[in-house]
């Protein structure tokens, strides 16, 4: 038991997100061409130009649906929220007043996600446990082919091992209430700051604080008894500042 | 400082307060504080390195892959006009309490950056439309006290009236009734008169009270039971009567039930 979580510690160095670029300023894509800053892309779609508003699609839609998909716990569900979400931020383009996008859009897709939280309150036909386990088992998206960084000398073990710790860790994360889970996606998988996920959730900044405590201690619990992690390495005292892969 | 003293704070704070200072988000003399007290303490190193154990595994997850494109395709028909307040509304402003504490004691959120409407929400997070009392309301009341105010003057002064020296009394009662009577001029037991008046004359037209038989104010020391009297609680009554109507649809208002149900928060 004491190999298999020392080494899950191992693979969890080994994964994890990228940097968000910081797309408020003049920005190159991935081909290298030249594209315009985020607040300059928001002006002209306020204006009708659809490209434009495609063009902060393209940059922010992984974003999107990764909330969707954390907050939901479906993969088809989450792609409609997403594509919902998204076409909805463009009819209320006309009504952003400024500031960062990302936030700005991420509170559409949260909305959008309550909506189908209010939906499965009244047909509560679907139950949780399905959505956790998917229809083959195979969790919400978990399976070897969609992980983004596919890592050549692992072994088919270790693989295994790192899928069944994903759907683990899905899986408590929707056992969280909505506002512990969003606090804790936005922060931890998404790395935004309290500031940020405060404009998301429209609360002050103390509340961003105890959300966030509060689903993480209750995660510690569903995953220590899912017996995933050792909180084995005490990090140094000297240690403060945030992790990588957050703000732009 | 007592930010971390485990005689003065609860585990909950102590736990808000080392996960903030995990972010890099607390302000410098307190995080200076947090450090000082881990080098000494135990209980709250191993907390920490429980809530660094989670953050570590949830950095962990990868981004999931994008099944496809969510780019707006350009023959979508998208209606630019409209826009949806609830996309924009704060899904959660408040922290949700285990009991729902009763509706007339939550506040109405301030409008914030993006909802230029300011909303209510009920105690599982719901929206609702911050719900304005009617404009009559207030001022039906202050006609409503306005009203019960001037009876009550004309009331006193029929009482008094009844007493000897009199006619300083009348004749007050007379202003009093004729003020009261432009401001209500319906609520008349006048009979004779043209004006819309209470008590029958205004004081330009001369003939004082007592010598008129009717359209005035009827009092002798026989009848007992002046018209001003009853006039006057009259008036205290209408009064009364607006005044509690608007008070009931203030609070008819406020107490509308939410329009639409939630799963409940755990």
């Amino acid at each position: 038991m004491r190999t298999r979580l020392v080494r899950y510690t191992w693979l969890s160095l080994s994964g994890g997100k990228g940097m968000d670029q910081d797309y408020t300023a003049h920005t190159h894509n991935a081909s290298g061409q030249a594209e315009p800053g985020d607040e300059e892309l928001v002006a002209r779609s306020q204006a009708g130009d659809r490209a434009a508003f495609n063009t902060l699609v393209r940059r922010y839609q992984g974003v999107a649906y990764a909330l969707a998909l954390r907050m939901v716990g479906d993969r088809e569900v989450a792609a409609d929220v997403t594509q919902e979400a998204l076409i909805a931020a463009f009819r209320a383009i006309g009504s952003f007043s400024g500031g960062a996008f990302r936030p700005w859009l991420l509170r559409i897709v949260t909305n959008r996600c309550m909506d189908v939280f209010r939906r499965r309150a009244r047909q509560p036909s679907v139950s949780l446990d399905a959505l956790i386990d998917g229809e083959d088992g195979q969790g919400t998206g978990a399976s070897p082919s969609i992980l983004s960084t596919s890592d050549d000398t692992w072994s088919p073990e270790d693989a295994a091992l790192r899928t069944e710790a994903i759907s683990a860790i899905e899986a408590a994360l929707l056992r969280l209430p909505e506002d512990q889970r969003l606090a804790v996606i936005l922060c931890d998988v998404q790395g935004l700051p309290y500031e940020e996920i405060a404009r998301v959730m429209g609360c002050p900044l103390g509340t961003v604080k105890s959300r966030v405590a509060r689903g993480r201690a209750t995660l510690r619990t569903f995953l220590r008894s899912a017996e995933l992690f050792t909180p084995a390495q005490r990090p140094s005292t000297g240690e403060s500042g945030r992790s990588p892969g957050n703000t732009s | 400082m007592e930010w971390m003293d485990h005689a003065r704070t609860t585990e909950d704070e102590r736990l808000e307060r080392l996960s903030a200072w995990l972010d890099g988000e607390l302000a410098a003399e307190e995080a200076a504080t947090v450090a000082a007290h881990l080098e000494t303490c135990d209980e709250c190193q191993s907390l920490l390195a429980e809530l660094h154990a989670v953050r570590a595994v949830l950095h962990s997850v990868p981004a999931p892959a994008l099944p496809r494109s969510f780019e707006l395709p350009d023959d979508l028909p998208i209606d630019m006009g409209e826009v949806p307040t609830s996309d924009l509304a704060a899904p959660f402003p408040f922290p949700l309490a285990l009991v729902p504490p009763l509706e007339e004691e939550l506040p109405p959120s301030a409008p914030d950056e993006w909802s230029a409407v300011a909303v209510a929400t009920d105690a599982r997070g719901m929206r609702q439309p911050a719900r304005r009392v009617p404009r009559w309301v207030p001022m039906a009341q202050a006609a409503g006290g306005l009203v019960a105010l001037l009876g009550l003057v004309l009331l006193l002064a029929s009482v008094v009236a009844n007493q000897p020296g009199v006619t300083t009394a009348s004749s007050a009662a007379n202003g009093a009734t004729s003020s009261a009577s432009v401001r209500n001029p319906n609520a008349s037991g006048n009979q004779g008169s043209h004006s819309p008046t209470l008590a029958p004359t205004l004081p330009p037209s001369a003939k004082q009270p007592q010598s008129q038989p009717h359209g005035t104010q009827t009092y002798s020391a026989t009848s007992g039971v002046p018209v001003a009297t009853i006039l006057g609680l009259a008036l205290i009554a209408l009064g009364v009567l607006f005044f509690v109507v608007g008070l009931l649809n203030r609070r008819r208002t406020r107490a509308a039930p939410p329009t639409a149900t939630a799963p409940p928060s755990r």
